[in-house]
């Protein structure tokens, strides 16, 4: 167990190394540059252009600027905003609780709902299963951008039950502000595994050993919990470390669709900015949810199973 | 992904003159554009209470900087004039009203002589000084500031302090055009002794500035909202603000920002998107108001950057003026919010002008349909038939990129080979300030705006020798002599006489070839009032007008 978690967050630093250094490439590479920017409209004296990039670090080569990062982010500096000029620690500071707090109900929303319908499919076959099957086929259908369209219309607009647009006060408000995002995101995902639950489950339930240990006359439940859910939970666990991963990029959508103040505005500006260092955070911030996500279900999936943990294989 | 996330983070080009990358959206509605308010009618009813906070939209992205003069655009021009005040006001009429500058005048043509108010205080309590003026003024001329406001002082000599209230702009040209710059934000006053010592973190959302406006920002996240607060010592009480605190928010999203409008958690807007109109006409949560022809100074034009390619003839470019449905366009792409434009300086210049007549009289002339024929003919005269011409867009922009399908098709119907290439906005706006990227295209789309409405400075950005949107090297000596005998009179129907003989003479040379000038589109909650309805909020403490009812 300790020896695959140190494998995972080696794989999670190599990981983090790799893509910080991939965004920081291909930014430098895409046309443009951050001082124009700050020149708006104007074509800037040579000099007063060459100022700017000096103070911006612009003017060095790639490698150097790389490894300035790179040191200033191992001190625990993220560097400074090119365009506004704030630490880049206080722009994504601002808004990723919010992002954080949205992804978390999200996820919460998608792990009662999805494994709820998947098993009420799997076991109750027939007319039930019928009906979340064809619920789930056009749910995963639905992607983030147009149930918000739909949310909105409906639950703010006509029925006024949540704000269109934007949080309240205090911790109350943040959550009913984030409760139709949540939603928008959560419909695709919970299509997903509820689909991935009931075919699991399913096959669990053909095979032979509990079969024979119903017909021994076992109690239902008892065959549901250990020999049923336990062996079904593996796909289960993987889909919702991937799920959860996707969400963060679905947040830059739907936070934009409901005017939530997360990071996914920044994201979106800084990218078509060249704001090298925000986009490095808020990018490796999004990998390493990514990568965090996957070893999460991996040890999740390492507890469950104790087979995973004596040959500390995890792929 | 939608791609209005992207919308232009360009400011397209400057002096207060600028295109920004501002398009209406495109889903064309038919219903509810008809004009609601008479272009007589410069303001919403007076707000008279006290608010404890207004929440108000800041435009499509967050500034960029606190700094008034950095970057020329709509957030920056929305926003910053209530914290840093010109020195000259501009009331919702476009007249010019004593601010800092307690009185003004031209004793002759050259020189601008400014009597500062002595009340006058910065927001930490400092007078301001005639220095501190000198200094403001003085940063849209030098190259390290790089203002945005730059070409507005094409014609200044020097700024200088002639006594302890009062400054003196000399001029090297006679202008009596120059004054109004001092209302725009290229003339807002900062605090010397903080600027200096700031340096080059002066207006970071860290830093901040020190102003003599009626708030001060409270607090900026440099991405999603900023804050403002009334400055409680403000040096003007009878300007003071009615809202205790004004919160923008950006919203790059326009239907985010219609739903945030009708739900109520924005109290309004200006510069609305025309994909918007459908909704926020039906919400109850307040009013949309939509202008009439010439109540903006918005003007959608193709810019024509080069004199040398498919577009060199003049006939060319006539053929294609001439070919253009307007009408067309502003009612299918606009959604019926905009009006054909026939002179880049259309009504949205004059209509408030007292030499109004004379300039509509010639407007009218120059109103024609669209003729396929005698267009095709001028193709056939100017052998450009089959010549490949190549227009850019901003591909972020959906009205965009629709006109510039209807320009292809136009150029069809004519015998022109149009080649239309959408450019990614960061490319896009790099078309007005670098050479090299506009060396591939014969001429682009722009929305242009001023912030006050003078045709003969619309006129002089890009067909004079100096003008900072004369992307493609026009000069007409004739042009040249009635702009500058424009802006040398102050009389408004001498003036006006100088103007119509340029105009005369572009609508023949077409540097810019003029397509549709879109109406005022801005909405506000029945909970407030007092907003402008005129683009005289761009630079302007205009919050300080909206109260409660």
């Amino acid at each position: 167990m300790g020896r695959l978690l140190l494998r995972r967050l080696g794989g999670l630093a190599t990981t983090l190394l790799l893509s910080s250094l991939v965004i920081f490439g291909s930014l430098y590479l895409a046309p443009g540059s951050p001082e124009n920017v700050l020149f708006g409209s104007r074509m800037p004296a040579a000099a007063a252009r060459a100022a700017a990039r000096h103070r911006l670090h612009l003017d060095q080569p790639l490698p150097v600027r790389y490894w300035d990062w790179l040191t200033g982010v191992l001190h625990g500096d993220l560097g400074t905003s090119m365009v506004t000029g704030q630490p880049v620690a206080d722009r994504i500071g601002a808004g990723l609780g919010t992002t954080l707090l949205l992804v978390l109900l999200t996820m919460l929303l998608v792990v009662v709902v999805g494994p709820a319908l998947g098993l009420a499919a799997a076991l109750l076959p027939g007319r039930v299963d019928a009906v979340v099957s064809s619920l789930t086929s056009v749910s995963v259908t639905v992607p983030p951008f147009v149930a918000s369209t739909l949310l909105i219309s409906v639950f703010a607009v006509r029925l006024g039950w949540f704000p269109a647009s934007g949080l309240g006060d205090g911790l109350g408000g943040e959550i009913g502000g984030l409760v139709l995002p949540a939603c928008a995101m959560a419909v695709l995902s919970c299509g997903f595994l509820g689909r991935v639950t009931r075919n699991a489950v399913r096959e669990q339930v053909e095979r032979e050993h509990v079969q024979t240990a119903l017909v021994r006359g076992l109690p239902r439940l008892v065959v549901l919990r250990s020999h049923v859910l336990r062996n079904a939970l593996a796909p289960i666990v993987t889909a919702v470390g991937l799920l959860t991963a996707g969400t963060f990029a679905s947040t830059l959508v739907v936070e934009s669709a409901f005017a939530v103040p997360g990071i996914g505005q920044l994201t979106i500006q800084s990218v078509a900015q060249k704001d090298f260092p925000v986009v490095q955070a808020v990018a490796l911030l999004l990998v390493g949810a990514f990568v965090l996500c996957n070893a999460a279900s991996d040890l999740v999936q390492a507890v469950v199973d104790p087979r995973l943990r004596e040959t500390g294989s995890t792929s | 992904m939608n791609t209005r996330l992207l919308r232009a983070a360009v400011s397209g080009s400057a002096v207060v003159l600028l295109a920004a990358a501002c398009g209406p959206g495109s889903t064309a509605q038919k219903a509810g554009t008809e004009s609601n308010f008479s272009t007589a009618q410069v303001t919403t009813a007076p707000g008279t209470g006290k608010l404890t906070d207004l929440a108000w939209s800041g435009d499509y992205r967050a500034p960029y900087s606190e700094d008034p003069v950095k970057t020329a655009d709509y957030p920056e021009e929305t926003v910053l004039g209530n914290v840093c005040e010109p020195l000259i006001r501009v009331a919702a009429d476009y007249s010019m009203h004593p601010g800092v500058a307690a009185s003004w005048s031209q004793p002759d043509p050259k020189h601008v002589v400014l009597q500062l108010d002595p009340r006058a205080r910065f927001s930490d309590g400092r007078p301001v000084t005639a220095e501190d003026v000198v200094y403001s003024l003085t940063r849209n001329l030098d190259p390290a500031v790089a203002s945005n406001y730059a070409d507005a002082y094409n014609d200044v000599d020097t700024v200088t302090a002639t006594g302890p209230a009062q400054v003196t702009v000399a001029l090297t040209k006679p202008d009596y055009i120059f004054v109004r710059n001092l209302g725009t934000l290229g003339a807002a006053v900062v605090e010397k002794a903080f600027a200096v010592k700031a340096g080059a973190g002066f207006g970071n959302a860290g830093t901040g500035v020190v102003c003599t406006g009626p708030y001060t920002v409270q607090s900026f996240d440099g991405t999603n909202q900023m804050v403002l607060k009334r400055n409680p010592d403000y040096w003007d009480p009878g300007h003071a603000g009615k809202a205790d605190t004004v919160t923008f928010k950006f919203l790059a999203d326009p239907s985010a920002l219609a739903n945030a409008l009708s739900s109520g958690s924005l109290q309004g807007a200006f510069d609305l998107q025309t994909s918007t109109i459908a909704q926020l006409s039906k919400a109850a949560a307040g009013k949309l108001y939509i202008g009439g022809a010439g109540s903006t100074t918005q003007n959608v034009d193709l810019a024509v950057s080069s004199l040398t390619g498919g577009l060199a003839d003049a006939r060319t470019r006539q053929a294609l003026s001439m070919a253009i449905d307007r009408a067309g366009i502003a009612k299918a792409i606009y959604a019926g919010a905009a009006d054909p434009l026939y002179a880049v300086a259309g009504p949205g210049f004059w209509l408030h002008d007292p030499a109004a007549s004379t300039y509509r009289a010639a407007y009218d002339q120059l109103s024609k349909a669209p003729d396929l024929a005698a267009a095709t003919k001028l193709v056939q005269q100017a052998g450009a038939a089959g010549k490949q011409i190549t227009l850019a867009y901003a591909a972020g922009t959906p009205s965009q990129a629709q006109l510039a399908q209807v320009l292809q098709q136009t150029g069809r119907a004519i015998g022109l080979d149009i080649k239309i290439t959408g450019l990614p906005d960061q490319q896009y706006g790099s078309l007005f300030t670098d050479p090299k990227a506009r060396a591939a295209y014969d001429g682009f789309l722009t929305i242009n705006y001023l912030e006050f409405p003078e045709a003969a400075t619309m006129y002089a950005s890009f067909a004079t020798a100096s003008g900072v949107q004369n992307f493609n090297g026009y000069a007409n000596p004739a042009v040249q002599a009635a702009l500058d005998a424009a802006q040398a009179t102050d009389d408004p129907a001498a003036r006006a006489a100088q103007v119509l003989k340029a105009q005369a003479v572009l609508g023949q040379d077409l540097p810019w070839i003029p397509i549709v000038q879109p109406r005022a589109l801005l909405f506000q909650s029945k909970a407030v009032t007092g907003a402008p309805l005129t683009f005289s909020y761009l630079d302007n403490s205009w919050v300080t007008a909206v109260g409660a009812p």
